[in-house]
């Protein structure tokens, strides 16, 4: 207890610890007020003490206090009590069944509100929820968990990203949501959060409930609220993990006797010779993926947190550590952070308030490339060929004249092999990450400090500022290395990059609380001035005398021309003005207004100032008396929201003109070269943000006391997206950003809980689903559509956003089936005809002339695939019976597709997937996947085609948990207040009919181009509290 | 206490709520890495910059596709066909060999956005050239005139390939793109002679250039495109004074015939005494694919002559050339014409001579076994770095001494001026080219100065102009689908009729 006490007076700014007073006995009976059954396991606390005691079987309890002393009786289940001892020596106390989630408070935009109040559309995630949850960053804490929330990890590397869309893709430019953390917008960088140090994340959906947040709303918001002290004891907090990672699916290839067999009738297929003379003499080959995926890696994370209190001051403290090793290449692909954490308060006076947050973090990372056809170690694990071994063994290869006269790369083991057969960027992938030697890291200081004064009571006067302050970097060691005939490098390099980034924001604001009667106002106004600005630089340096990465440096004495840098700089700012009404009557009627205008150096001279109102109403029907004291329906609230919201995630300097180089031309005999400068667009002025409408429509309810139901229902009209504005060639230049296109989203939303809150067994369910259409509406007069994204280095085109439909949807041929035989081929004929597909034989597949222009071409290409699914859902399950429990977190998609990309069809000698064994190889033997042949006359794997679209959805078993939480008799012994261990298994199993490594793409739209799957992990933990 | 916390309170008010007075300052961001075009054009050598990149859209040739105005003009005539490997690989050079452009088909988009960027730069520089008051007069008056140059000679082509187009000469603003209407050539034409006069009546504007500054705008160069403008108008009321100007260079001391005709396009013989304007093109800025294909107006990254690389012979395996993709074969009817002339060897590759000494290529489309000589792709010449495909550092040749000659005793014919002076003029080239003088006037004098013109400039993309001009292209590319009266000129691009809502369609298209 020493140590307890020693932290306490450090971190105690002013300690205001009660001394001695005389003590008393206390008994009495703790019983339910319902059923009128004695409560076992009441926690009876002297409040602000650790001294303490439970009731008995019989809701009994004795406990010695001071004889002013308040008592503090608390049950899971149950609404906390108070009670002042005031002398009495006896207290019997009847606890109330706590429905209270409705008195529970959310976190708006400056400031809080009752739950039971809120008109908007806001979804809560608290910390009870994610605790012992192995997320290492922010986005995962959102997954799943609320509706209208989709969250798609980019991949399965460590400290990989995700996609967080808010209610659909609001933006053709960017649909990245806000995130606020206690106040201070991060931008980049949210993982230097650490999981254990958030108390509460609020999901802003809709227009009023984000509108607050004015020209950066539009994309919805997330407000994150780390931990706070509470008055009390201190308690002491440490929570730990450590488990292994697999990989939870292998996608099956063809080994080597398949690949020989494929390979021959490929090439005869196509005129040509047998390739491989006794393909069953192959075997089985080299297993890439069993190469390149890592067994067992270790992810451990350690968390300590301290938090204290009285009633002048408070504090949170916090130290962390985690550590990821990939399930690809752990010495190039792992992840690790180091964070702390200050948030202290303190009454200064009884009207004055201080307080901080404070957070550093550091983070390293390795990452291998991930979902690119041109050389990740899994799109090379699944495109290289089987005979090529991993190590060259063969003297006959070893002393060929490729690997005497380059430089070509070994390990310990040996020579690595290189493919004879697959060329480009398809490598030996294990090879290929020897001569990786990249790395990242960050440090990362986010801070606010605040002042609160309340003037007269109600009126609050609160300034603060915030700060995130950031350093960020790379480095990386290309040594001498020969990998293939297009993939050496014949001079060595090492680069490295030091950025820095300072975003501050001043806020004040003035708040004004008041009841009259049966009348409840609230207003907010206030103004924030923001800026945030970086610089970095970066440099490298070639022929280094020297071969170890360790040894690299920029300090080489090389010559200049071998040395060269580059930077950047940015400085956006941020001019902002607030304010909110809220009034409501009787807890019945419910009124609210947002006003916010910003003024941004982003926007246009002409419209520096962006203006965003929004409105919001609600009724609470329970509190009418045709259903007051209704025994179903407990609590029933209709609401309704319109508002405007703002992007400016539009760039900087996109309204001006600016001039650029490089316009040069030559003048003398010797060809010298001059740089010519130009401006480099026409500038507009006008330019300005985008602007997303919602209207917004919800019911909040709780029926049988157990069960909560929110319902929403939403559209969202966003225009004025960024494209460019195609201007006349006699202008003579390029023209400008304007705002141009439009799109649409809207869906529905349903959130329901189910909890039993009264032990012994106690348990809560919460689902969540949620439904979202998008439709790209206009992208101005002079585009019938974008071009998306490509494939390959034919760059074949496979997505698109045209008006009418989703955004980046899927765009290839149609196909309709295989002909079976020369019949059928002949058969397929225009009006004239003319045979639709010359090129075809037996065995290709048969596109369809879908414009029925008589001729099979680009024109025929149509929608044949959506990445963005219709439908999100999550589900949480926790269920606890006698100290023990049971978690369960499970989170899918469905209606949805993935474009597998996978295979490299322009290397025809790439390997393939297992189901090339179900090709077509006569008449009736397949009607889906085509014949192969080498040269592919028809194009079968060459065009975009729905061939490649495969169902994406999933369900996954996210976390399955199972935990045991000591007894209160052991835990006095041990002088604790918790001990909880777990196991506990992540994604252990997925449902899907996706055949690719993992239908989770967060990364490139939809397209797998051999993503970096999620792992699938076992771990081991502990939660304690002292 | 109290007082303190009314300071505070006071400050933090006016933190919030005065910032207003300053916001319009704060909000003022001097854009950083970034240089704005109002902070541009501070120094001489910004404005040198300015210059380098009015005189860059010269050499472009990837605007909107392959768009080198050079192949395009001889896959028009009848020197060349239009090539490639099929009849689908560049749909746009067969549209304007076969005539069968459309405002959606034809290489316009490419040629109409290319020179109107080197007009809005040129205009741009005159406008921040008139503006300052810091520059020394020497460096300003050069700079005008070398603008003014090439505004003209911009408008030039435009005017030429147009016909129909409007005139812009300063930089416009936005409520200025729908208004733009075409003007008539003749006020086309008049631009072009101001702007050279100009340029002309410039002092500053050289003579000669010392060998660090060759390719820029010489008095030369201005006079010998004045010429050819006055020309092109086929206004024989002002022959003579053309052939005065054509006269000026000729006899200005400064050029002469190049004694080998052979030795003309060789590139170790750029800026020769015959050279007058050249096109530069190098090889010292290497690219790859991915750089040069623009949809609009701006930047090409690359400094080489697409021109070449299609020019030469596909899959070529043999001595002397390297590889190219076999556009503009040269025409049979070319090939025949010139069978007895010495300037064939240097005019013509013969592909079945060369088949017989043991190199091999792939026929492309139209292939006629004859292929360009003058600026034909030579394996030592290939760059060293980046794709060689795109930096092939030929320059063109695009006003030379000869041609200035026959310009002006075409000049001197059509005006009624000195036969004998004409025949001269012919008879030098003649002598150079290693052929007999000819004799004759009236008609038959222009008739031969004109066929001396087709040997002389072959396949150097003036031959279809030519035809043009002197109203001879229906009789002659009439069985390729020349419709006089349609196709002297090309469509106006769909795209700028639809933008603008302002332009006219060509008649006809």
């Amino acid at each position: 207890m020493n140590f307890k006490k020693l932290l306490s007076s450090l971190f105690l700014v002013a300690s205001g610890f009660s001394l001695a007073f005389a003590q008393i006995s206390v008994t009495g009976k703790v019983t339910d007020g319902s059923e009128n059954l004695p409560v076992i396991g009441a926690s009876v606390f002297v409040k602000g003490t650790d001294n303490g005691t439970i009731t008995d079987f019989d809701g009994n309890y004795k406990i010695d206090v001071p004889e002013d002393a308040v008592l503090l009786f608390s049950y899971i289940g149950y609404e906390d009590q108070e009670i002042a001892v005031a002398g009495q020596s006896v207290i019997n106390i009847i606890l109330n069944e706590d429905i209270a989630e409705l008195g529970e408070v959310v976190v708006v935009g400056y400031g809080v509100q009752k739950k039971s109040v809120v008109t908007g559309a806001i979804s809560k995630i608290k910390s009870d929820d994610l605790e012992s949850m192995p997320i290492s960053r922010l986005e995962g804490s959102l997954q799943g968990r609320t509706s209208g929330v989709r969250v798609t990890t980019s991949s399965g590397q460590p400290g990989a990203g995700s996609v967080v869309r808010i209610r659909g893709t609001t933006s053709i430019t960017n649909s990245d949501p806000l995130f606020v953390v206690d106040g201070v917008p991060i931008e980049g960088g949210i993982d230097y959060l650490s999981q254990g140090d958030i108390e509460s994340i609020e999901v802003l959906k809709d227009a009023a409930s984000a509108g607050i947040y004015g020209a950066r709303s539009a994309n919805g918001v997330v407000l994150v609220t780390t931990k706070k002290g509470k008055e009390g004891k201190m308690e002491v907090n440490y929570n730990s993990y450590i488990g292994i990672q697999n990989p939870w699916k292998k996608v099956d290839v063809l080994n080597a006797r398949e690949y020989g067999i494929l390979m021959n009738e490929a090439s005869v297929a196509a005129g040509g010779s047998i390739l491989f003379e006794n393909p069953d003499e192959l075997g089985e080959g080299t297993d890439w993926q069993e190469e390149v995926f890592n067994k067992n890696a270790l992810i451990h994370s350690n968390e300590i947190s301290f938090n204290a209190g009285n009633e002048r001051s408070s504090y949170f403290a916090s130290f962390s550590f985690f550590s990821q090793e990939g399930i690809v290449s752990p010495d190039q692909s792992k992840y690790e952070r180091i964070s702390m954490r200050m948030n202290t308060d303190h009454k200064i006076t009884d009207r004055l308030k201080v307080g901080n947050t404070l957070a550093y973090s550091r983070v390293n990372g390795r990452g291998v490339a991930e979902n690119t056809e041109f050389g990740s170690p899994l799109g090379r694990a699944l495109n290289l060929d089987p005979l090529t071994p991993l190590y060259e063994t063969d003297p006959d290869v070893l002393a060929s004249s490729v690997f005497t006269n380059f430089p070509v790369v070994s390990d310990e083991n040996g020579v690595f092999g290189i493919s004879e057969y697959v060329t480009s960027e398809v490598l030996n992938p294990i090879a290929a990450l020897a001569v990786q030697h990249g790395k990242g890291w960050s440090d990362k200081i986010v801070g606010s400090l605040f002042g609160e004064w309340e003037i007269i009571d109600g009126l609050r006067f609160r300034s603060s500022v915030g700060t995130d302050l950031a350093f960020w970097g790379s480095e990386g060691f290309t040594p001498v290395h020969y990998l293939n005939a297009s993939n050496r490098v014949d001079i060595n390099s090492y680069g490295r990059s030091q950025n820095r980034g300072l975003r501050w924001i001043l806020e004040s604001f003035l708040a004004y609380d008041k009841t009259f009667g049966k009348h409840d106002i609230n207003l907010v106004a206030g103004g924030s001035a923001e800026q945030n600005a970086g610089r970095g630089i970066g440099g490298s340096i070639q022929d280094l005398p020297i071969d170890d990465p360790a040894d690299a440096s920029l300090t080489f004495p090389n010559d200049p021309s071998a040395q060269s840098f580059y930077g950047f700089e940015y400085d956006d700012r941020l001019i902002s003005y607030f304010g909110r009404a809220t009034y409501n009557f009787d807890s019945k009627y419910l009124l609210s207004v947002v006003l916010r205008t910003d003024g941004s150096t982003k926007f246009g001279d002409n419209n520096k100032f962006g203006f965003f109102p929004s409105v919001s109403l609600g009724w609470v029907l329970t509190e009418e008396e045709f259903l007051r004291n209704n025994q179903i329906i407990n609590f029933l609230k209709i609401r309704g929201s319109w508002g405007i919201n703002g992007s400016d995630r539009i760039g900087t300097d996109l309204f001006v003109s600016t001039v650029g180089g490089d316009r040069n031309y030559t003048f003398g005999l010797n060809d010298d070269l001059f740089n010519g400068v130009s401006p480099n667009a026409i500038a507009n002025p006008d330019l300005r943000w985008e602007e997303t409408t919602q209207i917004n429509v919800g019911v909040d309810a709780r029926i049988f006391k157990r069960i909560t139901i929110t319902i929403d229902y939403f559209q969202k009209n966003t225009r004025d997206m960024l494209l460019g504005i195609a201007v006349p060639g006699f202008v003579g230049n390029v023209g400008p950003v304007g705002n141009i296109a439009t799109m649409e989203n809207s869906g529905f939303e349903l959130e329901l809980g189910f909890d039993n809150k009264k032990g012994p067994f106690t348990f809560d369910f919460r689902g969540n689903i949620s439904y979202n259409q998008n439709e790209v509406t206009f992208l101005g007069e002079d585009k019938e559509f974008l071009l998306g994204a490509t494939f390959s280095p034919q760059g074949l085109q496979i997505t698109r956003t045209t008006p009418g439909l989703p955004i980046g949807y899927f765009f290839g041929y149609q196909t309709d089936g295989l002909f079976q035989n020369q019949g059928e081929v002949d058969a397929y004929v225009n009006a004239e005809g003319e045979p639709l597909q010359p090129l075809a034989a037996p065995g290709d597949i048969r596109f369809i002339d879908l414009n029925q222009d008589g001729i099979i071409d680009a024109e025929d290409r149509t929608i044949i695939g959506d990445p963005s699914p219709a439908w999100t859902l999550g589900f949480t399950f926790n269920a606890e019976y006698k100290g023990f429990d049971i978690r369960a977190f499970g989170q899918g998609v469905m209606d949805v597709d993935i474009y597998k990309a996978t295979r490299r069809f322009d290397l025809q000698m790439a390997n393939l997937t297992a189901d090339a064994l179900g090709r077509w190889t006569g008449e009736g033997t397949s009607d889906h996947y085509p014949r192969l042949v080498m040269n592919d006359p028809n194009r079968n794997f060459s065009r975009s085609s729905d061939f490649y679209v495969e169902d994406g959805a999933y369900f996954r078993l996210k976390t399955l948990q199972i935990g045991y939480s000591l007894p209160t008799s052991v835990l006095e012994k041990l002088k604790m207040d918790r001990l909880r261990i777990y196991v506990s298994g992540n994604n252990l199993f997925t449902l899907t009919n996706y055949s690719g490594f993992d239908p989770e793409i967060g990364a490139g739209f939809g397209i797998d181009r051999g993503i970096y799957p999620q792992a699938r992990f076992y771990l081991f933990g502990i939660n304690a509290t002292f | 206490m109290k007082r303190t916390l009314n300071k505070y309170l006071i400050f933090s008010f006016l933190l919030v709520f005065g910032m207003s007075s300053c916001e319009k300052n704060f909000l003022q961001v001097t854009g950083s890495g970034t240089t704005l075009e109002t902070d541009f054009y501070k120094t001489q050598e910004e404005f040198f910059q300015a210059l380098v990149a009015t005189y860059d859209p010269l050499q472009w040739g990837g605007t909107d596709g392959w768009t080198m105005l050079l192949g395009l003009a001889n896959a028009a005539s009848d020197d060349t066909h239009a090539g490639g490997s099929d009849a689908s690989d560049q749909p746009s050079w067969v549209a304007w060999d076969m005539f069968t452009l459309n405002p959606d088909l034809g290489p316009q988009s490419g040629l109409w956005k290319k020179n109107y960027a080197g007009i809005y730069r040129a205009n741009l520089l005159l406008e921040k050239l008139a503006e300052q008051d810091f520059l020394e007069s020497d460096f300003v008056n050069r700079t005008m005139a070398e603008a003014k140059f090439l505004r003209a000679y911009y408008y030039f082509d435009l005017v030429r390939l147009f016909g129909n187009v409007p005139l812009i000469t300063s930089t416009l603003g936005a409520d200025e793109f729908s208004t733009q209407m075409q003007v008539p050539p003749s006020e086309i034409y008049a631009q072009v002679e101001s702007d050279l006069r100009d340029a002309i009546n410039t002092i500053e504007l050289p003579t000669t250039l010392p060998p660090d500054e060759f390719g820029r705008v010489t008095q030369g160069a201005a006079k010998s495109l004045l010429g050819k403008a006055i020309l092109y108008q086929n206004n024989e009321g002002r022959m003579l004074e053309a052939a005065a100007i054509f006269e000026e260079v000729i006899n200005s001391g400064v050029y002469f015939l190049e004694p080998n005709f052979g030795d003309i396009f060789k590139t170790s013989n750029e800026f020769g005494p015959e050279s007058i304007w050249e096109i530069q093109y190098s090889d010292n800025r290497p690219g790859d694919w991915g750089c040069c294909f623009a949809s609009g107006p701006t930047n090409q990254q690359t400094e080489g002559n697409y021109n070449i690389q299609f020019f030469g012979m596909r899959d070529y395996v043999g001595p002397t050339y390297a590889t190219g993709w076999s556009f503009c074969p040269v025409s049979e009817n070319l090939a025949t014409a010139m069978q007895s002339d010495p300037r064939f060897q240097h005019t013509i590759i013969d592909g079945n001579a060369l088949q017989q000494q043991g190199a091999s290529y792939s026929p492309g489309y139209q292939n006629t076994d004859y292929f360009i000589r003058k600026y034909a792709p030579i394996a030592d010449e290939a760059a060293t770095d980046g794709v060689l495909e795109l930096a092939w550092k030929n320059n063109i040749r695009d006003i030379r001494l000869a041609d200035v000659m026959l310009m002006a005793a075409e000049a001197l014919v059509r005006g009624g001026g000195d036969e004998g002076a004409a025949r001269g003029y012919v008879n030098a080239i003649r002598l150079r080219a290693g052929t007999i003088p000819i004799s004759g006037s009236g008609q038959d004098l222009l008739d031969r100065i004109y066929l001396e013109r087709r040997f002389e400039l072959a396949t150097e993309g003036h031959r279809f102009f030519d035809l043009v001009r002197t109203g001879r292209a229906a009789e002659v590319l009439g069985d390729r689908g020349y419709v006089e009266g349609v196709h002297n000129v090309l469509p106006i691009p769909q795209t700028e009729i639809d933008l603008s809502g302002s332009l006219l369609q060509n008649p006809g298209y």
